[in-house]
């Protein structure tokens, strides 16, 4: 198995993939963290105090900050779900699956060291895009006044909680690459699931008032419900992550269990078919 | 030594490969023979665990691959041509494979200096020749330094440096005492590699031996000119002979040795300008035993 992970690596490490899709997300987060930033803070400077005591509390002192800082998860968490579907999905568009197989032929092993290395790589992406997030949003609240809560051990927590959620979407998309082979599949389906299908669903019980308790059991609220804070609540569809029942830490096993049924459904539908 | 025993792989209603047997022996070089479609690829997938028989196995000194450890040191295998992911380096490509083989890095470099690819070890393989990736392909088979090496159409893309280059290469390694199987689809490329033949088409074995016996069954043909080409003519049509007439009055006579046709023609008073016997070649042989069986 220690052979198996090691070969992983290297195999994530010596394509431009891993840093291309990782440099998309940091851009991404870095502008959306600055305007964000910048706008909130600015618009909170114009209420007077009084009004902004009516305000919802998640936009009010320190939580403003930990609101910013939750994009990361929030709107990156489809970058470690690529790379991990990706990771799958590249080696049979590329039939690397046949030498992957030749020198491993025990197939429940290669899967293994797919799901442990994607982990590590899930982190690093959590490192890199709370990074992105987090260092422009702190001078914009520091230079404008306000708070930017690194000092407070919430904070922390929250990043904590934040690269586990990172961690975790990995070893999802390689259930998700593995189930699937196709890499043009994968990319749809990862991409029409976490920005089209669990978006509307989420919304469905704010809008209505049907209780949907099943929702908090998809993946992208568990996810959200691991880092405990969610800047899709903003949107003043109520906010789900505070809505969401579960712990955090039974979050992170409904997240993760998500990533073992792929597999599991993955392993004797696709994984065991020939390679020709 | 590789057997394969009666090995049957059906895709849905195809029958690639259809009981089939065979063996490769230790320190040989074996030919696997057959037009394309004829069912190579899928013997060798089949023996390297890649895809599942239908009935029958292969087996490597009486084991399946899937039950030996750290296969990629026993057993070397190189499939397509282009199983690269084109992003990567050489070396990476390599160094991906060598933790399950056992292997340091300064093997991958070695393998890559045996195909003559070092000064190209740091260039991704995108930008690779055809006959590049067919080497990169047998570097990685070699990595582990196996006994057993399985090349499916080695010869595919190289150019005519390449296959002598290839040639002496699997010679080398047989007289090492390795076992070899390659597969082609054209015998003339790796007639003078291989020791022994098998020669399959629609899935099913139509020749195995050593490849001497495939050139008994060479037909030779014999090619006759007269002085008088309209004499000759009436001569082929008196004694019946299958022949070819050419533009020139000449004539290709099969299946009537030399010495026979001038004996008919010094009965028959015939000046004879030329006789002499024509080897048809083995890529005839092998034509004649596949006969009609290729893919259109
Ligand atoms: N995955 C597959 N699905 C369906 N048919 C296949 C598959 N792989 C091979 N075949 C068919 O099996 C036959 C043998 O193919 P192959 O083993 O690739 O032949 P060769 O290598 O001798 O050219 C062909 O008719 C081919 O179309
Ligand atoms: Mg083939």
């Amino acid at each position: 198995m220690r052979a198996a992970i090691k070969s992983e690596f290297r195999k994530l490490f010596s394509t431009r993939m891993w840093w291309i899709l990782m440099l998309c997300a940091a851009a991404y987060l870095m502008f959306m963290s600055l305007m964000m930033a910048f706008s909130l803070e600015f618009s909170i400077q114009q209420v007077s105090p009084e009004d902004l005591a009516t305000a919802p509390s998640m936009i009010q002192g320190d939580r403003l900050a930990l609101l910013v800082y939750s994009m990361a998860g929030s709107m990156a968490y489809v970058f470690p779900l690529l790379i991990g579907a990706l990771s799958v999905t590249q080696e049979y568009r590329h039939k690397t699956i046949t030498p992957t197989f030749l020198a491993e032929p025990r197939r429940v092993v290669v899967l293994g060291a797919k799901l442990i290395s994607s982990l590590p790589m899930g982190l690093v992406y959590g490192l890199v895009c709370l990074a992105a997030t987090v260092l422009p949003a702190a001078i914009v609240f520091t230079v404008m006044g306000g708070s930017n809560a690194l000092d407070k051990a919430d904070t922390w927590e929250f990043f904590a909680r934040a690269l586990l959620d990172f961690s975790l979407w990995a070893p999802v998309g390689v259930g998700v690459g593995a189930l699937l082979r196709s890499q043009v599949a994968a990319i749809v389906v990862v991409l029409a699931e976490t920005q089209f299908a669990e978006p509307i669903l989420r919304m469905v019980p704010s809008l209505t008032n049907w209780d949907w308790k099943w929702i908090e059991f998809l993946p992208g609220s568990a996810g959200d419900a691991i880092q405990g804070v969610s800047f899709y609540s903003l949107m003043g569809l109520g906010d789900s992550s505070a809505a969401s029942t579960l712990p955090w830490g039974w979050s992170a096993l409904v997240l993760g269990g998500w990533a073992v049924l792929f597999c599991a459904l993955a392993y004797p539908l696709s994984w065991k078919r020939d390679i020709s | 030594m590789i057997e394969v025993r009666s090995l049957t792989k059906r895709f849905g209603p195809v029958t690639a490969v259809d009981n089939l047997s065979f063996q490769a022996q230790e320190g040989r070089v074996t030919g696997f023979l057959g037009p394309n479609g004829s069912g190579k690829t899928t013997t060798l997938r089949a023996a390297l665990g890649l895809i599942r028989p239908t009935a029958g196995d292969v087996v490597f000194d009486g084991q399946h691959y899937g039950e030996i450890k750290r296969p990629a040191s026993v057993i070397g295998a190189a499939l397509e041509a282009s199983s690269f992911h084109p992003g990567r380096t050489a070396l990476d490509h390599l160094r991906a494979i060598a933790p399950e083989a056992g292997l340091p890095d300064s093997r991958c470099l070695e393998v890559l200096d045996i195909v003559g690819l070092a000064s190209q070890a740091d260039r991704r393989v995108g930008g690779y020749s055809m006959g590049m990736r067919g080497r990169l392909g047998v570097a990685a088979a070699l990595l582990g330094d196996p006994s057993v090496l399985l090349l499916d159409e080695p010869t595919n893309g190289l150019d005519p440096e390449g296959i002598t280059w290839m040639r002496q290469l699997l010679r080398a390694l047989a007289a090492q005492g390795r076992t070899i199987l390659i597969s082609s689809h054209l015998l003339r490329e790796v007639e003078a590699t291989v020791d022994d033949v098998v020669i399959i088409t629609r899935g099913r074995l139509v020749h195995a031996s050593p490849l001497e016996e495939l050139e008994r069954l060479e037909q030779p043909a014999t090619f006759v000119a007269a002085a008088d080409p309209v004499a000759l003519a009436a001569l082929v049509k008196a004694q019946r002979w299958e022949a070819q007439a050419n533009p020139d009055g000449s004539y290709l006579v099969q299946g009537t040795e030399a010495g026979g046709i001038g004996h008919a023609a010094f009965l028959a008073g015939l000046e004879l300008t030329q006789l002499a016997t024509q080897r048809a070649g083995l890529e005839q042989v092998f034509f004649r035993l596949t006969e009609g069986d290729g893919l259109k």
